[in-house]
């Protein structure tokens, strides 16, 4: 046993070098398995003045836009685009300008029906100021929460008005992968809202159940449930 | 059944690489993956003509593709031979047929095959136990890593909460096989004086059962994963729109399908196959252990099934059995799965405890104290367990009068178990006790235990579960009964067999030190979870919360010792099957009749006749001389020896 | 909990003077050990065990203190002769010989399982009388009711007597010392509702409206609605700051949420 001792001792050094490189593999993988939800690159909000930016996005009824080399079922799932992680600058007015493409589906919770913690308590929905949308008209909204224990809190709820059903597809939309797609006109919806110090992280996510069109509880499945699609974060950082 | 007109049978035949590979596991996997693939075009194409607007059931394709596979798999590994031959009364199969079934002269290729020696599928089931601890273990590390430090920091969280879900099932299936399995196949038959167990074939099925539960599992990871951990609660279960989900259903119905057919052996093996001699009363308590603990499994098991049948029921079917909504209720599913959830961790403890108990006889010289008393704890927890798991529904919300009796029963646990640990201390105290690798497990485990039955007091007792509920403190906690105590027995069940079944002996100096790294950073990082817990941090978290960060940052930094007795481990294990210096027969001066037949073991085990019994195997120091004490006080000590009693049948 | 009979040979050392008294060395060392560890919980335990900030937490943390100092005898008895044994009793290398096959008396066996019962008595007595205690107190007219409604991954608070809703900004308030009950549901999957320091936990069934037990909050703070039970993609995102403030504050928040007083 002894003239092995020291050919033990590499063996073990060696097993343990490798073990934490499996455990870093492991890991890495994990990560990269997009199959599981992903964030997507980020998209940061274009700086406008010294204290102010311009976060453009737009919510669409599916993800041939935004995700083209998604498989069935994800390439009809519903998605916010370009991408769901921004970056925004620090202590600044943040206005928000989303394209609407998608038709109305409804709330489970009236709460979410209200405009909450943009300034001046309103959001401009074409051009239009409104503080509240009437429940069955709203196909998403845009609701940004803080992480547990945050304390630099933001809270900011916009329900985002639905295209009519029957609307005419005549708008043309480049996607990701240069093809024109056709949606309805959209809905434009505007609002503000004050960022604080930089470092500091926060999710948003979307609150009308439209992940499936089956009833209570299948909503919030699905897209709403895999990040990259209706759920994202937003990290306030200096760039 | 005699071991020498079967030689010349081996001489005819020289098999073939195709006769080699099938049936073999090989035939299996490229039969089931080809039968997978045809199930599931032909459901699609199927549910894509009959739904209205042409769109396949992505539930019920999955769900067609697992079937499938498990059919071929199970007709490419050769399950089904042999029914025309020999089922219909047409003949029963020839000795020489069986000893070729039980993988007579084919090496280590009848690892491969759907042997039926209880042996192989001992050692089958125990590598893959290793391996399933090894790739949980690295779900584990993923955890800690995730929860280094505050915020989603290197997982979204839907990839995390699929790891957590995957780490969890993937421990609990292991834990539950992972003494019933390896030892309970391997070494009880030889310590019930068997030549194999009661139905080899069924034997087979179970572990290749076992083996195709495991890529129906990890296929949830292109699938879209699941959000719900190992608990699958319903509604969340049903309402998840990827099929990731039906891969956890999935399994638990081959993985309890394969648990319910070794059980069912086990008890019927232990009931009749028990050699001359060896009555109820002289069974190894490990035997008991396993036993108690796959009577166990089959009363709790089939709820695990219905639970996971009704899931997939809802998910394919859109029946509505757990959708509030529409007139279910989530409360059954809770019902459902915990009716199993408790006594499974029971179905984990039984065996394990049994093994550490077969340890601390053999390390301490002396008989097991008050073998009875040990025997009747174990049977306490047996019957008591099966009405506990109300207390998984303390904080549901239900009726508040229903938490008494289940506070009672939960409780009244303690007494039984604290019957097992007198046993323990007691036959340690005094012994000629030789420290080893095996019995530094059980030390480690009577220590690891002792902290999580305590912590488990405070879940049990209502006014206190009420800050506790659904915390870390209950992750800490049965991480110390689980792991901590149980897969430490394991351990020193793995390191005290594994001479026996491998033949080979385990360097201890690397058992040593994978004993110390996993102990210290076991109780380092669940003691720091503990804490966590009290603090108020919710289960499940990919993203911890500022007041919980210093607590979390610990506890992973403790697990990197964890890691490290991991590859420990798996080195040890590696390094010995290379080149580790072998065993003897009774390697450890042990009693029972595993250590009595020659390493390796023959393939009907005893050469020649069965042996008889005439005690329990734990006649140590009865041929001492007079001891210290007056002979009048020691025969006064052991009147009650049951070795003395128990009449012949 | 004296248990001096608890080895069936505690008599047996007196006849051969050269053996140690292993049995009692090592209660001594159990009792010593026992109560320096109580006296060393007694004076941490404020900094472990939870805050308690209502009458339901200030019952639960002493329930926990007395379990605490009923568990560590039991735990120390274990840890004791467990250590004992491995350091007096070990052989060097392979043992030689056997040791004495001891086995448990009647009177032993019938006295641990008495003491283990009797414990599990108390165990079981005392929790059910504490929980009595904290759910029997009946909700009155002065108690406030607040209607808390769980979905993926929020919380959303209504208070009824004020016609009141939390609006935004995930913070809500509770008047200090007043009771105060919540009824729990879910719109979507199953949630779990907790407020840690105030004792506060029930799960949100949907299809179920539950109850907590009357609580009231005891000391002005911000303390966090968290969710326990695993209810998806941000179940570890669901929060809600909870203030607990004077009566005055709580009654110009409820104006400001749209609540009439």
């Amino acid at each position: 046993m002894r003239q092995h001792s020291s050919g033990i001792f590499i063996g073990l050094v060696v097993a343990i070098v490798l073990g934490f490189g499996i455990v870093a593999g492991v890991a890495l993988s994990f990560r990269s398995a997009s199959g599981l939800g992903y964030e997507p690159a980020v998209w940061q909000a274009t700086k406008t003045g010294p204290n102010a930016a311009t976060l453009n996005i737009s919510a669409m009824p599916d993800s041939q836009v935004c995700h083209p080399g998604a498989p069935d079922p994800e390439i009809g799932w519903v998605s916010y685009c370009p991408s769901t992680t921004f970056d925004l600058p620090p202590n600044s007015v943040i206005t928000v300008i989303v394209k609407q493409y998608d038709s109305a589906s409804g709330l489970y919770n009236d709460f979410f029906q209200n405009v909450q913690g943009t300034i001046g308590g309103v959001a401009m929905y074409n051009n239009k100021p409104m503080n509240q949308v009437k429940d069955a008209d709203i196909a998403h909204t845009f609701t940004i929460q803080s992480q547990p224990d945050e304390v630099n809190p933001i809270f900011v709820s916009v329900p985002l008005l639905g295209v009519a059903d029957d609307a005419p597809s005549n708008t043309n939309v480049t996607g990701f992968d240069g093809n024109q797609y056709q949606y309805p006109k959209p809905n434009i919806i505007q609002f503000q809202f004050h960022t604080g110090p930089a470092g500091h992280t926060y999710i948003w996510h979307c609150y009308v159940p439209c992940g499936n069109d089956r009833e209570t509880p299948y909503g919030f499945s699905g897209p709403m449930s895999t990040t990259g699609f209706m759920a994202g974060t937003i990290n306030v950082t200096n760039y | 059944m005699s071991s020498t007109t079967s030689t010349t049978v081996a001489e005819v035949k020289h098999p073939t690489l195709f006769n080699r590979l099938v049936p073999s596991v090989v035939s299996g996997i490229v039969l089931g993956i080809i039968g997978a693939v045809i199930a599931g075009v032909l459901i699609n194409k199927i549910t894509t003509a009959l739904s209205p607007d042409s769109v396949p059931n992505d539930d019920a394709v999955t769900v067609a593709a697992y079937l499938g596979w498990l059919l071929f798999f199970f007709i490419g590994i050769g399950a089904f031979n042999g029914i025309i031959k020999w089922g219909f009364n047409r003949h029963e199969a020839t000795p020489a047929e069986e000893l070729e079934l039980a993988g007579k002269d084919q090496g280590l290729w009848r690892y491969f095959r759907y042997t039926t020696d209880h042996k192989v599928v001992g050692m089958q089931y125990l590598f893959t136990v290793l391996v399933l601890f090894f790739l949980g273990s690295m779900g584990a590390f993923m955890i800690r890593l995730e929860q280094s430090r505050p915020g989603a920091i290197f997982f979204d969280p839907s990839t995390y909460n699929t790891i957590v879900g995957m780490h969890g099932m993937l421990m609990i299936a292991t834990t539950i096989v992972m003494v019933s399995g390896p030892f309970g196949n391997f070494i009880l038959p030889i310590m019930i004086g068997a030549r194999d167990m009661a139905f080899p074939r069924l034997n087979a099925l179970s572990y290749w059962l076992l083996f195709s539960a495991i890529p129906i599992f990890l296929s949830t990871l292109f699938l879209g994963g699941f959000p719900t951990g190992w608990t699958g609660y319903a509604p969340l279960s049903v309402q998840e729109l990827t099929p990731g989900m039906d891969a956890y259903c999935f399994l638990i119905l081959v993985f309890a399908t394969s648990t319910t057919v070794a059980a069912m052996n086990i008890v019927t093996t232990v009931l009749v196959m028990r050699t001359k001699g060896m009555t109820w009363g002289r069974l190894p308590i490990f035997v008991w252990g396993v036993v108690l603990s796959v009577i166990l499994s089959l009363t709790a098991f089939p709820s695990f099934i219905v639970s996971q049948i009704m899931v997939l029921m809802d998910r394919v079917f859109n029946t509505s059995f757990f959708l509030a909504a529409s007139g279910g209720s989530g409360w059954l599913y809770e019902h459902l799965f915990w009716f199993m959830g408790h006594p499974e961790v029971y179905v984990i403890a039984l065996p394990a405890m049994a093994a550490a108990a077969e340890v601390t006889a053999v390390f301490s010289r002396k008989p097991l104290f008050g073998y009875r008393v040990m025997v009747s704890g174990l049977i306490g927890i047996c019957v008591l367990s099966v009405l506990v798991w109300g207390h998984h529904l303390y904080t549901s919300g239900s009726e508040n009068a229903l938490a008494a009796p289940y506070m009672l029963d939960t409780e009244l646990i303690s007494i039984p178990t604290g019957l097992f640990f007198l046993g323990m201390i007691g036959t340690l105290w005094r012994g000629k006790i030789w420290v080893t690798v095996p019995l530094l497990f059980v030390v480690g485990m009577l220590v690891n235990f002792v902290i999580g039955g305590i912590t488990g007091i405070y879940l049990a007792d209502l006014p206190t579960d009420e800050i506790l509920h659904g915390g870390m403190f209950v992750t800490a906690h049965f991480h110390f009964t689980l792991v901590g105590s149980m897969v430490f027995g394991f351990f020193a069940g793995f390191y005290y067999w594994f001479p026996k079944m491998v033949g080979k002996r385990l360097n201890p100096m690397l058992g040593t030190l994978h004993f110390w790294l996993f102990e210290v950073g076991f109780v380092g990082t669940f003691g720091a979870l503990f804490y966590a817990g009290l603090q108020g941090e919710p289960r499940w978290s990919a993203n911890v919360a500022p007041p919980f960060a210093t607590a979390n940052t610990i506890a992973s930094l403790f697990a990197v010792l964890i890691a490290a007795s991991v590859f420990v481990g798996a080195y040890n294990v590696i390094y010995t099957l290379v080149r580790g210096e072998p065993a003897d027969a009774d390697e450890w001066g042990a009693k029972t009749l595993e250590w009595t037949v020659p390493t390796p073991v023959p393939l009907e085990n005893f050469e020649g006749e069965l042996p008889v019994v005439t005690s329990l195997p734990y006649n140590y120091g009865a041929s001492l001389p007079e001891p210290v004490t007056s002979a009048a006080e020691i025969t006064g000590a052991i009147t009650q020896a049951p070795m003395q009693t128990q009449g012949q049948e | 909990m004296s248990e001096p009979n608890i080895e069936g040979n505690a008599g047996n050392a007196s006849t051969a003077p050269a053996e140690p008294r292993h049995m009692r060395r090592a209660i001594i060392i159990w009792i010593v050990l026992s109560v320096v560890l109580i006296a060393i919980w007694l004076a941490v335990s404020q900094f472990i065990l939870p805050q308690d900030a209502s009458s339901l937490g200030a019952g639960d943390n002493f329930t926990f203190n007395v379990f605490t100092v009923l568990s560590i005898p039991v735990a120390m008895f274990v840890f004791v002769f467990l250590a004992y044994s491995l350091l007096v009793f070990r052989t060097r290398g392979r043992p030689t010989e056997d040791g004495i096959p001891l086995q448990p008396r009647l009177s032993l066996q019938v006295g641990w399982l008495g003491i283990t019962s009797l414990l599990c008595l108390f165990l079981v007595i005392w929790g059910l009388f504490a929980f009595y205690q904290e759910t029997s107190a009946a909700a009155t007219p002065n108690t406030l009711v607040v209607q808390v409604t769980a979905q993926q991954w929020q919380w959303t608070f209504n208070y009824p007597q004020y016609n009141a809703a939390s609006n935004g900004a995930q913070v809500i308030e509770l008047p200090v010392n007043r009771p105060v009950i919540f009824y729990v549901t879910s719109d979507d999957v199953l949630h779990g509702f907790a407020i840690q320091a105030l004792g506060v936990r029930v799960d949100a069934n949907p299809g179920e409206v539950t109850t907590t037990a009357v609580v009231t909050p005891t000391q002005i703070g911000s303390y966090t609605v968290r969710c326990v039970e695993l209810c998806g993609l941000l179940h570890s995102y669901m929060w809600e700051s909870v203030k607990v403030v004077s009566t005055d504050s709580f009654n110009s928040w409820i104006q400001s949420q749209g609540g009439h007083l």
